[in-house]
């Protein structure tokens, strides 16, 4: 169980540093726009990314466990929800936009990640 | 400053990770509920600490990316969402892959509003004084 613990501790150092210099890559490319597009195709990619190793790599293989833990770690959760809190006190309808296409595309990535690749 | 940035999220997201992977392993079947607890958790601990934390402790703008970033960032997960989504929805499981979504969902934006309002409230009280 350490081993494993410390797999996913690796793969969300490593996702954090990816999911960071992502998030730069849109704000430095994509100034002018406020809608939080970096984390949509952070978790968006990611889902996808996930979909495909789970479909596709062995499961009980170490290399398996270390990309599941890179994804991880790589796509977040509480970013999504402070980001929707945040927009809402400025644009409601683009908040709501965002929350829903977030999860739906995320999932419909997933989906397509794990069947038809 | 990148660089320090980039450090301080490599050490927090490990920190993150770690804490994630035991709760997940410690839940065992129910990892479900595992993951539904770490990313509801994670929103309101977001919203709370990054309005409060550069107000009430001096602290370099590398270290905060580090603990939101790296500590938070890694500990939520929106991919093991979005897949154990379809996996409950695959395996006819339907009932509970909606109930999954809607409690993670409602649970995520529920607690990060709580979380906001929760630090403007403690911001406000402490320049009051």
């Amino acid at each position: 169980m350490i081993l494993n613990v410390l797999i996913v501790g690796l793969g969300a150092s490593i996702g954090s540093v990816l999911r960071f210099i992502t998030t730069k890559f849109f704000k430095d490319t994509f100034k002018s726009i406020s809608f939080p597009i970096a984390t949509l195709f952070i978790n968006i990619s990611g889902s996808f990314l996930l979909g495909l190793i789970n479909g596709q790599l062995p499961k009980t293989s170490f290399w398996t466990a270390f990309f599941i833990a890179i994804i991880g770690g790589y796509t977040t959760f509480s970013t999504y929800m402070n980001e929707t809190v945040q927009m809402n006190f400025k644009n409601k309808i683009m908040a709501i936009i965002y929350y829903f296409i977030t999860v739906l595309l995320g999932i419909i990535a997933a989906l397509i990640g794990y069947v038809f690749f | 400053m990148i660089m320090r940035k980039i450090i301080y999220i490599f050490i927090f997201g490990f920190i993150g990770g770690i804490l994630r992977g035991y709760f997940t392993f410690i839940a065992g079947n129910n990892h479900f509920i595992a993951t539904i607890i770490i990313n509801i958790l994670g929103s309101f601990l977001l919203a709370l600490m990054t309005g409060i934390l550069p107000k009430i402790m001096k602290l370099s703008e590398a270290l905060i990316s580090g603990i939101s970033m790296g500590l938070i960032g890694g500990f939520t997960t929106f991919s093991t969402f979005s897949f154990d989504s379809i996996t409950l929805l695959i395996n006819h499981e339907i009932g509970l892959g909606v109930l999954y979504i809607l409690v993670s969902l409602l649970g995520g934006l529920i607690f990060a509003s709580l979380g906001n309002s929760l630090g403007n409230l403690i911001i406000s009280r402490g320049e009051s004084k």
